[in-house]
């Protein structure tokens, strides 16, 4: 007996030495071989090497032609000056792989596919995703199609050699960001493809969309004719079009590779009267997918950024002024990267994005831009008719092209994936009905090489041809000049079908809804030198009603236009010349431009009713305040509050009684206000048309705007009250509202905040994405031109240049921004800091 | 209570018991052990001692090799000692504690950012963002590989101490 437990304890002991070290030698599923992990001499943490402060040191990199100089800031703002094009581009690689290298990792992975393969099952629905939608099919044409000897090929393979000489630096050292030691999954070799990719899902976040989905979900639930009515082409109030025309109509031009098969297609352009289940069905399936995906970005969801200039007499020095903030989603560490690049003919500085060889927003010696997204629609559904491997298109059955995947999944089986592709693009769902997408997204698109053609850009022509090829995602270029020019241009793909098509709903796949053309570039949103010397966009609809070309509803998906009111107002208003100072100001500013047309409103409406002794103190409030959302702003809180009841009580009696399956796309569906269009349409109807039928009840009770605003505003108070206690005096907008700079990583305690904040989605401060918001001015930047003595920029993101938490360049810049400094961008061609980086030509073996 | 109409069937005493239960058996007497006689061999504390120290100084210099079970193999060697089993586990707690202690802080020395290190490691792994959760969870991975190698050892070398 004593000897059978003696065995059995040795069997026991065994059995646990065995798993602890299975365990912590090899993981289980998702849980990482925590042994060489956490080792304590190899493991996560050698990346505290990666925190240290950077010191001044010579490198040697394999591929350099000649020595490279990088020179940082204190605060870490790098500025790269090569012989050649070539060595910028790889010395840049080499510096983004060196700060970001997990976030580059990531990003790729995202779009190609391979996050499962990082992060578990969680993330397959996202690689399933991506690889269905076609990012890496696009990137992997477009590498393809790029003359190899041309000048953005030579960027993308430098920049790859850079990338991959930091990766075989690291690899040796062992100095892995913690990500990647932490899960034992470590990056392989960058490719150019890999930073096509990462180019293709900035177009993703910025121009895919599902809105078609939602109108067929509005149009099954609330009808037609209602839906039309409130989430109409054409928005009901007032707009501010950057291009006011007049406008011609020209010829369409055949979209990409369309020239030989473009045109009309045979096959049905109608549809049916009503949505019917199956077309239903397909796009809540769909839908439903995207709202679980673990990235927000997947689909465009806020609207963005600002960017206006001024010249002529509105600014204060001869020459122009330009500003630029695009608002994005915000994290730590930041999509941007600040850096200056030298060589020569080569003169460029303003923000990179990690994984690819360009700057997007900042200078030349001679011109500067930003760029704000053109929120047209570029995403369109198709209903397909299938048979079995078949589907029927102008006139003929055909075969659909099939793609099959492997899908790596870490501590699971590998998952295989089939992608039926037909002539608009990938199936999408076939639940219900077989729905497929044409995303312009898809459409290979040399950004790249609109970019560098950008880089050399003297004036408003150059800069306009140079965008010429820029198809995707449709962007508004603010430019301005040293000679004092100013303009704007929206460069991108607007796909046209016959009128007869809705394209806001998914269409009949048969042909005769195909994409008949784009809008030719001579007639894209365009303007240059305005008589009012001011020209800014905000997302708004960038042409006003009369253009000729359909771009898109109210819904899908332009701003409201309230922070494009507030900029114009601004600019053409100013009480003196516009200064670099102002222009900040203008960029800070909480100016909310529907409080401002609304409140008036709801004060009329409150004159003289019976009110309680809080509402009275609310209404006392709300009289004396100037439509700034700051954050200590009692009448601000009140003011938002008012309009989530405002909107709610109006709509949401409607949604209840059609039964509006809001659970299906909560963002795209529910009565937020999100939802652009209906907050246009209260506008209008509360300005101009009080007695609207929106505003009775479905019962067939009348009401009126002012009934409406009266009960929301009571429950406003009563809902603050209770919520916040006190007086009205004690309440504030920063009790219920705050902003926070998640780790892109989603681990806790690595991002920065929540903190009480102003702002709204209207203020051209803006604050995106709900009571705790994450969304905003991504990179503020304001540059001065003129003559002589030429370019000078202004700038700070809120993040910091390195992605090591234990960096002191890690969120460094966040209490800049968010106190409203900015620091100098580095010129181009001059040193940035004393702290230097001499690459050296590595000889032969690197 | 037990069920008096089944005194003395199956399951009878299922439901309680037919009395209070008496004073507990009188345990067997313990083997005399003359005060005189030698005890078995449990090792000194200096030995201890200096054994701890050479374990901390093996696992910390294999840290630095990569090599993570270090600790393992230090505590199947502790295991296998002279020493009692509370002192085998706590030399072997003790030595993995210092030799990866001093791992972890040796970079530190030259200015390496451990402690924002350890929380974006903690923070990293899903646990609360303190450096010292990081710090603690690397310890108890060496402790945890130490602690069952002392176990196994033990079980097998049981006849021979």
């Amino acid at each position: 007996m004593r000897n059978l437990g003696r065995t059995l304890n040795i069997i026991a002991a065994a059995c646990a030495c065995v798993v602890v070290l299975a365990l912590l030698g090899f993981g289980y599923k998702t849980i990482p071989a925590l042994g060489p992990a956490l080792d304590p001499g190899l493991g996560v943490w050698t990346s505290a090497e990666g925190g240290e402060p950077v010191r001044s040191q010579t490198l040697d990199l394999a591929g350099l032609q000649q020595p490279v100089t990088v020179s940082f800031s204190k605060q870490g703002v790098a500025s790269i000056e090569a012989a050649t094009d070539h060595d910028v581009f790889l010395a840049l690689g080499y510096v983004h792989a060196e700060f970001r290298l997990a976030e580059m990792d990531e990003e790729r992975r995202l779009g190609e596919g391979r996050l499962a393969q990082l992060a578990g099952p969680s993330d397959l629905a996202s690689d399933k995703f991506e690889l269905r939608l076609g990012l890496l099919r696009t990137a992997q044409q477009e590498w393809a199609q790029l003359p190899k000897a041309s000048p953005a090929a030579q960027a993308l393979l430098a920049y790859a050699q850079g990338v991959n000489d930091d990766l075989a630096r690291v690899r040796a050292s062992g100095q892995w960001p913690a990500a990647f030691s932490l899960a034992g999954v470590y990056p392989g070799p960058w490719t150019p493809v890999d930073s096509l990719v990462i180019q293709g899902e900035l177009t993703q976040e910025l121009d895919f969309t599902t809105t078609p989905l939602d109108y067929a979900l509005l149009e099954r639930s609330l009808g037609a004719k209602r839906t039309m009515a409130w989430f109409p082409v054409i928005a009901p109030d007032a707009q501010e079009p950057y291009d006011p025309g007049p406008y011609a109509r020209l010829a369409l031009t055949p979209l990409g590779t369309q020239a030989a098969g473009g045109g009309p297609k045979t096959g049905t352009t109608a549809r049916s009267a009503e949505i019917t289940a199956g077309e239903a069905r397909a796009a809540a399936a769909l839908l439903a997918e995207v709202s679980h995906l673990p990235d927000q970005n997947q689909v465009h969801e806020y609207p963005e950024s600002n960017a206006w200039a001024a010249n002529g007499p509105a600014v204060q020095a001869k020459g122009a002024l330009l500003a630029g903030d695009p608002h994005l989603p915000l994290t730590l560490p930041s999509v941007w990267y600040e850096a200056a690049l030298s060589a020569p003919g080569l003169d460029v500085a303003g923000v990179t994005v990690p994984g690819v060889p360009a700057v997007l927003i900042g200078h030349n010696e001679h011109i500067a831009w930003s760029l704000t997204d053109t929120q047209n629609q570029a995403t369109l559904f198709y209903e397909e008719k299938t048979r079995g491997d078949q589907y029927y298109w102008d006139g003929a059955w055909r075969t659909m092209q099939v793609v099959h995947y492997e899908i790596p999944v870490r501590g699971a089986a590998t998952v295989r994936l089939t992608v039926d592709l037909t002539v608009h693009g990938p199936i999408m769902t076939q639940a219900g009905q077989t729905t497929s997408v044409d995303w312009m997204g898809n459409v290979p698109s040399p950004d790249l090489a609109s970019a560098l053609a950008v880089y050399h850009a003297t004036d408003f022509a150059q800069f306009k041809a140079a965008l010429a090829t820029w198809y995707a995602p449709s962007q508004n270029f603010v430019y301005a000049d040293t000679a004092g020019n100013i303009g704007a241009i929206s460069p991108g793909y607007y796909p046209q079908v016959p009128a007869a098509c809705q394209p806001w709903l998914p269409m009949s796949g048969t042909g005769g809804c195909d994409v008949t053309g784009v809008i030719p570039y001579a007639a894209v949103p365009q303007v240059y030198d305005p008589p009012s010397h001011v020209v800014a966009t905000a997302n708004q609809r960038p042409v006003s009603a009369a253009y000729p070309y359909y771009i898109g509803t109210s819904a899908n998906f332009f701003d409201p236009g309230y922070r494009a009111a507030t900029i114009y107002n601004a600019l053409l208003t100013r009480p003196a010349p516009l200064t670099p100072a102002s222009f900040a100001a203008l960029q800070a500013s909480l100016t909310d431009q529907l409080a401002v047309r609304l409140v008036p409103k709801l004060l009329t409406a409150l004159q003289g009713t019976r009110l309680s002794s809080a509402e009275r103190n609310a209404l006392t409030l709300l009289g004396t305040w100037h439509d700034s959302m700051t954050e200590r702003s009692q009448a601000a809180a009140l003011w938002w509050t008012f309009l989530g009841y405002y909107l709610s009580d109006t709509f949401q009696p409607w949604w209840t009684h059609a039964r509006v399956p809001v659970s299906k796309d909560s963002f795209g569906l529910d009565v937020t206000v999100n939802q652009v269009s209906l907050v246009e349409d209260l506008e209008a109807w509360t300005l101009h048309d009080p007695a609207n039928p929106a505003f009775s009840l479905p019962s067939g009770r009348p009401r009126t705007a002012p009934q409406v605003m009266r009960t929301a505003f009571a429950s406003a108070v009563g809902h603050l009250a209770a919520t916040l206690g006190g007086t009205p005096a004690s309440w504030a907008w920063g009790r219920l509202h705050s902003r926070a700079i998640p780790a892109l990583s989603g681990a806790g305690g690595l991002g920065y905040g929540p903190r009480a904040a102003g702002g709204d989605p209207f203020t051209p401060d803006a604050a995106d994405g709900g009571p705790v918001s994450s969304d905003g001015p991504s990179w503020r930047m304001i540059v001065t031109l003129s003559a002589a003595p030429g370019i000078s920029a202004e700038g700070v993101y809120p993040g910091g240049q390195s992605e090591n938490p234990a960096s002191p360049w890690y969120d460094n810049l966040v209490p800049l921004w968010w106190d409203g400094a900015y620091l100098p961008v580095p010129a181009p061609g001059r040193p940035a800091g004393a702290l230097t980086w001499i690459l050296d030509v590595a000889g032969p073996g690197g | 209570m037990a069920d008096p109409k089944r005194l003395g069937k199956r399951g009878a005493y299922q439901l309680g018991q037919l009395r209070a239960p008496g004073a507990p058996p009188p345990r067997p007497p313990t083997p005399y052990r003359p005060t005189f006689a030698s005890r078995p061999p449990r090792g000194s504390f200096a030995r201890w001692l200096v054994a701890c120290a050479a374990a901390a100084a093996l696992t910390g210099v294999a840290a630095g090799y990569g090599l993570w079970f270090a600790p393992f193999v230090i505590g199947v060697a502790a295991g296998a000692g002279p020493w009692r089993a509370r002192s085998a586990v706590a030399l072997v707690v003790l030595a993995t504690a210092a030799g990866w202690g001093a791992a972890l802080a040796w970079p530190a020395l030259s200015g390496a950012p451990d402690g924002a290190t350890a929380r974006a490691v903690a923070a990293l792994a899903g646990l609360p963002p303190y450096a010292g959760v990081g710090v603690a969870g690397t310890l108890l991975v060496g402790a945890c590989q130490a602690v069952v190698a002392v176990w196994l050892a033990r079980a097998i070398t049981y006849r021979l101490r």
